[in-house]
């Protein structure tokens, strides 16, 4: 059973549509991501859900009851915002009593489920303290505890992480998955940050100016990504973007020449024979791109290093190619070259995209199941 | 203590002397006389008896003719300084009087009584707190009604104005429908129309109502104040969405997130309104005076006015139920003072 299911659901601001019609269905259980830049949408797809922002159009089903005209205190859902949304002049308990005190709750539960929440986010210590007394981690997971007292059927997540530093975040990260693996409670997530997205998601849900671009498991985004943006947009580094040629299309892939690469490669991905002398774009992530000579049949290309980072365990090579492309490209380990040295640089056509050229710039369908990098 | 010798020894610079601040100083202290003076002299000549009160020229201190008491008289001898025949002055006691002649007498020597022209004489002073005019008051005048006619229309009218404005600040703060700024726009034009303007119609509502001689004559009509909207509006905007939201989430009624967050949020905004309500209220004295008729329902105000008889008027006891009526704002005013600042800055820093 779908605990949440989205049809067709479109949000307008006056004249302007932000949401354009968006199906999705969330299954009871699931951790789901959305992502996309900001101002994508994202924001507003999850007060939608929350029930703080009315649906212009389409349908929300909560467990298979239309929710539309449902107020957000009526949906039993609950919410973690990004500034946390602390109520300043309560103190830690009192923030997580208030929506059980709301419900009418008796005393003695509200006191045993707020104990019981505060000893599952170690916060015992702190329940006396207001807001501002806390920490950025702290806080956070004051507003994590007061969303799971009221044990709601969905948890959302409003870029919950953004206002905490790079450490705190990928360990608040960590405890998100686990109290997530804990409780078994569907949460909706939403974040720009798509390391976030691929270390926590069940399933992720990329979006772009109202629009969903892909949904899918991390890992099949990363694999095979749908369109042009999803691949540059999962990733990090981001995916090189190089224009090629169609020499040829058929049933083993698709062969395309690049300029300055000596002979064309074949690229196993299912091709249309209208394709054949076609310019389409050629994806390849940083990591991929291997750092030797060419061998026959091989993408092989010389490029120049303009800037070079090292960071221990792995290097990354900001590079020129000839006709004035540029390349990034990821290697483990350390490296000997200088930023203004020629280096010859092999894309593995078997790990490469290929993307049509028109306005929605579609992957082709790879062929067989997607390599492991 | 020190620190408020540094306050009144403080200068521009750090120790040196500026001529800009002898310039401040006078210009505070001109201030200070301008502003406190009246106060003062109010303050003192409550405490002058009738007689001190009526003395020309007038003193600023109260000062009383001076008595002495003297064996085998039961009431105290006022006292004069008397110009003797032989062009001495010696102070003496007058022990009674016929038109222009007294029969005076030195208080050490009682037996020695001597008839004096009340030309050669001249009344002794001391001072002397007429601290009678107080206890008086509460004897002679029904003060204890007066007062809690004036207690309970400031209380009352405060705690409604505080709840209505702080309602239609809420509003439109924090809700979105179309309007709005018109709405608030007509609230904040009607600072722009005189009250007097609004006296007659006020008057015939309130009389429609049969509120006439009642306490609720006057606090209805005070409750909505465009002032306490404005203020509360301007306050509440500055507490972030996300926190309604939030409360919103946890299941939480309109009523609710207006009664337990914004409310409790918006303290140091009420504080300021309170003290403006409860300075307007307690000082109102023309719409009470319209309302009101019958002396029963009189407040502090205008007790004070009706003590000004056509004929006479006892200045003595009007002087001290002025002090008194002065006290309450006062130490309101002094105790939450420090609000009034927190208040306004916060809403402007956030």
């Amino acid at each position: 059973m779908a605990s949440l299911e989205l049809k067709g659901v479109v949000k307008r601001y006056g004249e302007t549509t932000v949401i354009h019609g968006v199906d999705l269905a969330v299954e009871d259980g699931e951790f789901v991501v959305f992502v996309g830049p900001s101002g994508c949408g994202k924001s507003t797809l999850l007060r939608m859900i929350s029930g703080l922002d009315q649906v212009s159009e389409g349908d929300l089903l909560l467990g298979r009851r239309r929710v539309n005209d449902v107020s957000a205190a009526e949906r039993g859902l609950a919410m973690v915002f990004q500034s946390y949304a602390l109520y300043p002049h309560m103190t830690v308990y009192q923030n997580m009593a208030f929506g059980l005190e709301n419900i009418g709750t008796p005393r003695a539960e509200i006191d045993a489920k707020v104990q019981a929440a505060a000893k599952l986010l170690r916060l015992e210590k702190l329940l006396d303290r207001r807001p501002r007394q806390l920490s950025g981690g702290q806080r956070q997971r004051v507003a994590i505890g007061r969303a799971i007292v009221r044990e709601p059927t969905v948890f959302l997540f409003d870029e919950p992480l953004s206002n905490l530093d790079a450490e705190l975040r990928v360990q608040m990260r960590t405890e998100l998955t686990a109290l997530h693996q804990r409780l078994k409670t569907t949460m909706i997530y939403v974040t720009h940050d798509q390391v976030e997205a691929m270390t926590m998601a069940d399933k992720i849900v990329v979006l772009n100016g109202g629009r969903v671009e892909q949904i899918g498991a991390p890992l099949d985004l990363y694999n095979a990504p749908r369109n042009r943006f999803v691949a540059a947009f999962i990733g990090s580094p981001r995916m090189n973007f190089l224009s090629a040629r169609v020499v040829d299309a058929g049933a083993g892939g698709v062969r395309v020449a690049l300029k300055g690469a000596g002979s064309p490669a074949l690229i196993p991905v299912r091709g249309r024979s209208d394709l054949a002398g076609s310019e389409v774009t050629l994806g390849i992530r940083p990591e991929h791109v291997e750092l030797r000579k060419a061998g026959v049949g091989e993408l092989g290309l010389a490029a120049k290093i303009e800037l070079l980072e090292q960071l221990g365990a792995t290097s990354y090579l900001y590079c020129v190619l000839p006709d004035g492309a540029r390349l990034t490209v990821q290697v483990a380990g350390q490296i000997g070259q200088r930023p203004g040295d020629a280096v010859e640089v092999v894309l593995p056509s078997s790990l490469a995209h290929l993307f049509d050229r028109d306005e929605a710039e579609l992957a082709l369908e790879r062929i067989g199941a997607a390599p492991a990098a | 203590m020190v620190e408020f010798r540094r306050m009144l020894t403080a200068t521009r610079g750090r120790g040196r002397r500026d001529w800009t601040d002898a310039l401040a100083y006078v210009y505070l202290v001109l201030g200070l006389v301008l502003m406190f003076g009246p106060v003062i002299w109010l303050v003192l000549s409550s405490f002058k008896s009738a007689a001190a009160l009526n003395e020309f020229p007038p003193r600023l201190l109260p000062y009383g003719q001076a008595t002495v008491t003297i064996p085998g008289r039961d009431e105290p001898l006022p006292l004069f300084r008397v110009k003797l025949p032989d062009g001495t002055t010696r102070p003496m006691v007058e022990l009674r009087r016929i038109g222009i002649e007294a029969t005076m007498a030195d208080p050490k020597h009682p037996d020695e009584e001597l008839k004096v022209n009340i030309r050669d004489r001249e009344k002794v002073n001391a001072f002397h707190l007429a601290v009678e005019n107080y206890t008086d008051i509460f004897g002679k005048f029904d003060f204890a009604r007066f007062l809690w006619n004036s207690v309970f229309i400031t209380v009352t009218a405060t705690l409604i104005t505080l709840l209505f404005n702080a309602m239609a600040a809420f509003a439109l703060s924090k809700y979105r429908f179309g309007g709005e700024k018109w709405v608030f726009l007509v609230i904040i034009s009607t600072l722009m129309i005189p009250p007097t303007i609004i006296l007659v119609p006020n008057f015939l509502v309130v009389s429609e109502l049969g509120m006439l001689n009642s306490l609720w004559g006057v606090i209805w009509p005070a409750v909505a104040t465009p002032t306490g909207v404005f203020l509360l509006r301007q306050y509440m905007l500055t507490i972030p969405d996300e926190l309604i939201d939030a409360a919103r989430m946890d299941h939480a009624s309109e009523w609710r997130i207006f009664w337990r967050i914004v409310l409790p949020l918006s303290a140091p905004a009420l504080a300021v309104l309170a003290i403006f309500s409860v300075m307007w209220r307690w000082n109102d004295f023309l719409w009470p005076l319209i309302v009101l008729s019958r002396t029963e329902k009189f407040t502090l105000q205008l007790a004070l006015n009706a003590f000004q008889g056509e004929l006479t008027t006892q200045w003595q006891y009007l002087l001290a139920m002025t002090v008194l009526t002065l006290l309450p704002v006062t130490l309101l005013f002094a105790f939450l003072q420090r609000y009034i600042t927190t208040g306004i800055a916060s809403a402007g820093i956030k």
